[in-house]
């Protein structure tokens, strides 16, 4: 009997299982991929919003506000990529200088700390490549950028290193509530929990259906970005985001902690599992970039993607017990800002759950996570990684300097592994500007290897994203 | 300290080793990321190669075999498996693999030869799913020549680049369909040679002015739409064939890989993507030579031979001080609007005890035309030709004379009734 299953293992998901595994509870995580971070959490803009932005007086304001300070003691504990570069709201006209001074008094109404507003001289020192013509800006030192899928993984490694479980390629079809304990099941294998914890973002609905709960509604809104080169990344310095106006909040274009540019994303309906980019879609970013950066250029993009964010209808987070159901936890409708407030959620979680359930804490919580990037090493530093382990030795991805090492590192953590992809959101192979065409077949040639599995099995993604069809004719 | 080190083992940069070694310097090292030399030739399993160099019809790894039995034979140092990270301008090399770990070397010359990459699918930006089984060509080559995996069973081929051509024969000869070859431009982007003998001969359609519109699938390729474009390659609605396929391969053009370059402060031609170099293959930086598809990408292997090989001769002379200090005064090579690009960029004085072949490309498909050489005192030479297109590279040999008391010289094309 485990004492709190989580059903997800996205940011939110991950954070939850993080704190969480600081109690003296039996925990297991499910999730229906092969991997962690692979809705919302691996497709978005991978800011640390300031806070200003969120309604007053909302659960958004609150937790973005507390998440943007807690997530840095957390990215310095588990080894996360986060920069604090600042962000900026760039303005042109009155009106924009309107709703900047609106959402600088949001922010200082809702405790954002660092933020002021800037003339054009102030604005132009700081991103001197910005195209002529804009006035003002709202400047908010504490936002940040971070690599939110590492932040994700992160937090379920360190859970795991503390106890719990995860159990992947686990899609929940059933709920069976009992007196005091529920059964979880994916059709073939049962699960009994006193708690659960329903953290599965854009399928949070279907889950509570199956308790029939849900007494709240979401809609599905689809972003979509371009990936830019690293070459592109010195243009800009902070994240920079257009005033809003009726006509929509604009693109937002930030650096990445990976030193590429990304630039999106576009606001559609669609629904809960969308994931294609459009020729629309992207013709709006086109529109919009060089109006604001006129040296950015679109043919320098490596990958477009897009992520859909699921919005509830309160425009609100929704973070409660259920009222039908005891011990059933429901983390829902987890839009932007719900990265820079993931960690800031999981401790409203934790709040919610110790209520009715004494939590005690463990005396010992491995806290730690250190990972090797070679190419971040000085030359002494790499000369002795190698001389340790003559891994490091072998450069496998010769875009990003990602050696052999690293990669049997990422296979040797703690979640299990198969997907290219994996492995490209552990140590960054494919990430650079051929995207895997040269070392795709090396990281799979590696993975089967190490796994001892057959290359053929090796999938660039998710489950059926199969690489090797069959095999040729061998000359006969 | 080596006279020479040369930064890549394919053809590139065996032809510059040997030719290094031949002209006079005696420590020549190669250094190769693979576990073997030969470079992209290894995979390039069909025939073709060596019909300008050797008179002879070799398939790749033949042609790479010639010259690497050569570098055997010239007593050349080779570091394979490793992987150059650093170059600094005053020619110092740091490289590491799993043998000696961290090497720092230094040379009085160095030759770059590294190859280039394939475009990948997002600096085209097709829309639809992100979903396996989008690959480029020489990716599906490796997998197919190399490990004896297939990449698909139905395939479409995106770009008719000769990777693209020669991939979709063979993935035919291994039991695939392959339904269609697509290309936006209005001509193939391919040889003429490999149009015939790997689409025609296997009655692949050939779709020009046609392009990928959607990729749709949800874990792997399911179905794709193509759509016809007009002259300015705009998206003609309505136009739109769907395939059922669940491979598509992009042939999509070739990049040269100069990361290492810039890190040695080489100053970089926008148009080539490579290095501005000197008529002795020199780049900006003194002592720095490239050569191959790193400094302009190549239609023909032997085409690649012959430069290297040019590259290593200048490279050598500059390691035994034979050189010419490059501060001396140059001739700029201009093209007209016509022309993409040329190598090399220009021609120092100095150095003019030889004709000049000069390379270059056309930016468009023209027909019968004149290809014209200036120089600023208005002296010309004419060549005529039945047609000029932007995927055969173009090869003039200029005369001496024509470079002497001038600092210009300006490529143009003509056509016919102009």
């Amino acid at each position: 009997m485990f004492d709190v299953v989580i059903i997800g293992s996205g940011v939110v998901g991950a954070s939850i299982a993080y704190e969480l595994s600081k109690y003296k509870l039996n925990i297991c995580v499910v999730e229906k991929e092969n991997d962690v971070s692979l809705g919302a959490s691996r497709a978005n803009s991978g800011i640390i919003h300031g806070g200003y932005d969120c309604v007053e007086n909302s659960l958004m304001a609150k937790l973005n506000v507390e998440g943007n300070i807690l997530v840095h003691q957390i990215c310095k504990d588990l080894d996360v990529p986060l920069k604090n570069i600042g962000s900026l709201v760039i303005g042109k006209n009155d009106e924009d200088k309107q709703v900047i001074n609106d959402l600088y008094n949001r922010g200082i109404n809702n405790n954002v700390k660092g933020i002021k507003i800037i003339d054009s001289k102030q604005l132009y020192q700081l991103e001197p490549n910005l195209n002529e013509g804009f006035t003002c800006a709202l400047y908010c030192e504490s936002a940040s950028i971070i690599s939110p899928w590492e932040l994700c993984i992160a937090q379920i490694e360190c859970a795991i290193n503390n106890g719990c479980k995860l159990n992947l390629n686990y899609e929940v079809t059933e709920i069976v509530a009992h007196n005091n304990y529920y059964t979880v099941s994916n059709g073939e294998n049962s699960i009994d929990t006193k708690m659960i914890i329903n953290a599965s973002g854009a399928g949070s609905i279907k889950i509570d259906e199956l308790l029939d709960e849900c007494d709240y509604q979401c809609k599905y809104v689809k972003g979509e970005y371009y990936l830019l080169d690293k070459n592109q990344s010195s243009i800009v310095n902070h994240v920079i985001f257009q005033t809003p106006n009726k006509n929509g909040k604009g693109i937002l274009i930030t650096p990445t902690v990976h030193n590429n540019l990304l630039v999106g994303p576009t606001a559609t309906n669609t629904t809960s599992d969308d994931t294609s980019v459009s020729s629309d879609g992207l013709q709006i970013i086109a529109k919009q970039v060089n109006n604001i950066y006129k040296d950015i250029n679109l043919r320098e993009n490596i990958r477009n993607f897009a992520g859909v964010r699921v919005r509830s209808l309160k425009k609100d987070f929704i973070i409660k017990e259920s009222t039908k159901n005891k011990n059933y936890f429901i983390v829902a409708g987890i839009a932007s800002p719900g990265l820079s407030a993931s960690v800031a959620i999981a401790k409203k979680v934790v709040e919610l759950v110790s209520v009715n359930n004494q939590l005690q804490q463990k005396e010992t919580f491995i806290n730690t996570r250190k990972v090797i990037r070679f190419n971040e090493l000085s030359e002494n530093e790499k000369i002795d990684l190698i001389n340790k382990d003559k891994n490091y030795g072998r450069i496998v991805c010769r875009c990003e300097n990602i050696s052999e090492g690293e990669i049997i590192n990422a296979l040797n953590g703690p979640i299990s592994i198969s997907s290219i992809d994996a492995i490209k959101r552990r140590c960054n192979t494919g990430m650079g500007r051929c995207q895997g065409g040269f070392c795709g077949v090396k990281v799979m040639e590696i993975i089967a290897k190490h796994q001892n599995i057959a290359i053929e099995n090796i999938t660039a993604d998710k489950k059926g994203s199969y690489i090797i069809s069959n095999v040729t004719k061998k000359g006969v | 300290m080596y006279d020479v080190i040369v930064v890549g083992g394919g053809p590139a940069g065996l032809g510059s080793a040997i030719s290094a070694k031949q002209n006079g310097a005696k420590k020549v090292l190669i250094i190769e990321r693979d576990n073997v030399l030969g470079g992209i030739l290894n995979q390039c399993i069909h025939n073709g190669f060596g019909l300008h160099y050797f008179n002879e019809e070799l398939c790749g790894p033949e042609y790479a075999d010639r010259f690497i039995k050569m570098v055997k034979e010239n007593d050349i140092e080779i570091l394979l498996d490793t992987m150059v990270i650093e170059i600094s301008d005053n020619k110092e090399i740091v490289a590491i693999n799993n043998q000696q770990g961290y090497l720092k070397l230094a040379a009085k010359s160095i030759v770059l030869a590294m190859g280039c990459r394939e475009r990948a699918a997002g600096a085209i930006s097709i829309p639809g799913n992100r979903c396996a089984g989008i690959m480029s060509a020489g990716s599906a080559q490796y997998f197919i020549n190399k490990q004896g995996y297939m990449v698909g069973k139905k395939v479409v081929i995106l770009g008719s680049g000769d990777i693209g051509l020669i991939m979709a024969r063979r993935l035919v000869l291994e039991g695939a369909q392959v339904l269609a070859c697509v290309e936006i431009m209005p001509y193939s982007n391919g040889l003429v040679r490999n149009v015939v003998q790997c689409l025609n001969d296997f009655d692949i359609p050939l779709l020009l002015s046609h392009t990928i519109t959607k990729i749709i699938g949800k874990n792997r390729v399911e179905k794709i739409i193509v759509s016809k474009v007009d002259e300015n390659r705009n998206v003609i609605i309505g136009s739109e064939i769907e395939f059922d396929c669940d491979t598509v391969l992009l042939s999509v053009g070739l990049i040269p890989e100069n990361e290492l370059s810039k890190k040695a402060n080489v100053d970089i031609d926008k148009r080539t993507n490579g290095a501005i170099v000197y008529d002795n293959m020199e780049t900006s930086v003194s002592g720095i030579f490239s050569c191959g598809n790193v400094l302009h990408v190549h239609d023909l292997v032997d085409h690649v031979t012959l430069e290297s090989l040019q590259a290593g001769k200048y490279a050598a002379l500059y390691a035994m001080n034979q050189t010419i200090n490059s501060e001396n005064k140059t001739i700029s090579l201009k093209v007209d609007a016509n022309i993409g690009y040329c190598v090399p960029q220009k021609v120092r004085l100095t150095n003019l005890n030889e004709d000049k072949k000069i390379s270059f490309r056309v930016k468009k498909k023209f027909d019968s035309c004149t290809i014209i050489i200036t120089n600023a005192n208005n002296q010309e030479i004419k060549i005529n030709k039945p047609y000029l297109l932007p995927c055969e590279m173009q090869q003039v040999m200029i005369k001496k004379e024509l470079f002497e008391n001038c600092d210009e010289i300006l490529i143009s094309i003509k056509e016919k009734g102009e």
